[in-house]
């Protein structure tokens, strides 16, 4: 692949950044390694990066183990590895079980978390939208008391109790 | 329209909008599917939802489309498709949900002035009434399935529209948007190329998806956003205290030109209107409102003339956009 900075030569080197968890990597050429350090404008693509993160980590040059998975078909959609890096973009929702091994250690680089925490449909999973709720309530719970909001975290509290009943 | 209008925070914050991504578990995801598969998501949700008007975008003429788009009532991407696609709004045009855009469906809740947390409400209550027969394409690892798989998760984005002219006169926008980059947000100018934003109108809004809930990330954001208005405010303050004469006249000038210009580009308007509004805030300008500013602003942007007055040449709209100012700017 080409450098992510100038375009022209191709990449050898790449650069891993870490920031409140959020990992990006950024593959240079050795002209634009040697002064990244100091390159204001090399935050800008780490930051576009974000965007197309999952085509330049499933083309990068290093992952052998991809190799291993390239046969692997969904057999809902008919999705391959290389369909899916092609576009970016997974083919149905089956493709995440098909493809899920592959998936976990990149959503990990970018979210700094690969299991959902938050809402889940309520009709056909009801329990997880229930353990998730009370996970959030306990953190908003721990928010209000570090805000010395009292009344707040007594609210929570109860909260939190009913639904574990 | 509700985009015009003032609300929480109004004098910096102009909307606030949290956007859901859901799909339908049967059903393909967008690179694969058909015509068919389209229209099934289509019927899906009219039925699931039958308190909201029903659009066919197909139907629509491609300058009203582009129109709706530059008031960010739907993306770019969706008015730009040639795809079966479509629209489920309420009669106010505050909650549009976007059927067949990247995903199946893209709930949009939206409002004036600065309230993730009514957005949310509003586009939570949109997502528990499909789920009610709609099988939501979900895993308790995964989260919401998503096309992208950058945004899966929650599936949730959550962002706010704000005018910030004294963070990027002062040239601190740059340090602003590399922070904040930094904690998971992502800031980019609204109308516009680069990290020249015009008009000074920027987004911010939140990256991660996946780990964090959906109130979580909202008291984040707000955490952030605040910080930003309060920072807006202070070198507002300051760079009027240190540079009043200067400043006045910039804004007093633009006032001028807005007013009485014959001929006006689309960015020299944004430019100026950014100006206007930062004066009306000083309190340097007091026969403005920032509600007719913003009227002024979404009627004036290129497809909205285009659509209204027929205009087809950039020179016609110019000129219709200039009698636009002179008739909604100028006080009788
Ligand atoms: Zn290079
Ligand atoms: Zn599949």
């Amino acid at each position: 692949m080409k450098c992510q900075k100038c375009g022209k030569y191709e990449a050898n080197t790449h650069i891993t950044k870490i920031a409140n968890g959020v990992k990006n990597e950024i593959y240079l050429c050795n002209h634009c390694a040697e002064n990244a350090n100091h390159s204001p404008e090399l935050e800008s693509i780490f930051k576009s990066n974000f965007d197309n993160f999952f085509e330049s980590f499933w083309k990068s040059p290093n992952l052998g183990f991809i190799q291993s998975g390239s046969l692997r078909v969904c057999d809902n959609c008919k999705s391959t590895i290389s369909d899916i890096q092609n576009s970016g973009k997974l083919g149905c929702s089956q493709c995440y079980k098909t493809f899920s091994d592959l998936l976990l250690r990149p959503l990990k680089d970018i979210h700094g978390n690969n299991t959902h925490l938050g809402k889940a449909p309520k009709r056909l999973y009801a329990d997880i939208n229930k353990t998730n709720k009370i996970e959030t309530l306990k953190q908003e719970l721990s928010r209000a008391v570090e805000e010395q909001n009292f009344e707040e975290a007594a609210r929570l509290r109860d909260r939190i109790r009913e639904m574990e009943v | 329209m509700w985009y015009e209008k003032f609300g929480p925070m109004g004098d910096i914050v102009l909307s606030s909008r949290v956007r859901l991504a859901r799909n339908i578990e049967e059903i393909p995801f967008g690179t694969k599917m058909t015509d068919n598969d389209r229209s099934l998501v289509i019927d899906k949700c009219k039925t699931a939802l039958p308190h909201l008007k029903f659009i066919d975008l197909q139907k629509m003429e491609s300058i009203e489309k582009l129109a709706l788009s530059e008031c960010h009532l739907i993306s770019p991407e969706i008015a730009n498709s040639t795809h079966i696609c479509g629209l489920l709004t309420n009669d106010s045009c505050n909650l549009c949900v976007m059927l067949n855009e990247e995903d199946h469906i893209r709930i949009q809740a939206m409002c004036e002035g600065f309230d993730l947390e009514s957005c949310l409400k509003a586009a939570n209550d949109i997502d528990d009434k499909l789920e009610e027969t709609v099988n939501i394409a979900f895993d308790s690892r995964f989260g919401y399935l998503t096309c992208c798989p950058t945004n899966t998760g929650t599936g949730m984005r959550a962002s706010v529209m704000l005018h910030l002219p004294a963070l990027s006169e002062s040239g601190d926008m740059e340090q602003l948007i590399r922070s904040l980059s930094k904690l998971g947000f992502t800031v980019r100018g609204i109308y516009g190329e680069g990290s020249q934003a015009l008009g000074n109108i920027y987004q911010i809004s939140n990256q991660v998806t996946l780990g964090i809930s959906e109130e979580e990330t909202i008291q984040k954001l707000k955490q952030v956003i605040n910080e930003v208005i309060e920072k807006e405010r202070s070198v507002s303050r300051m760079t009027f205290e240190n540079n009043k004469l200067y400043l006045e006249d910039k804004i007093m000038r633009a006032k001028g030109l807005i007013t009485n210009a014959r001929i006006m580009s689309s960015s020299e308007a944004m430019n100026l209107l950014s100006y206007v509004r930062w004066g009306i805030n000083l309190g340097i300008i007091n026969d403005i409102n920032l509600e007719t500013l913003s009227e002024a602003l979404y009627q004036s942007l290129p497809a909205n003339i285009a659509k209204k007055y027929n205009s087809a040449t950039p020179t016609e709209r110019d000129l219709k956009r200039s009698e636009i100012f002179r008739r909604v700017l100028v006080t009788k």
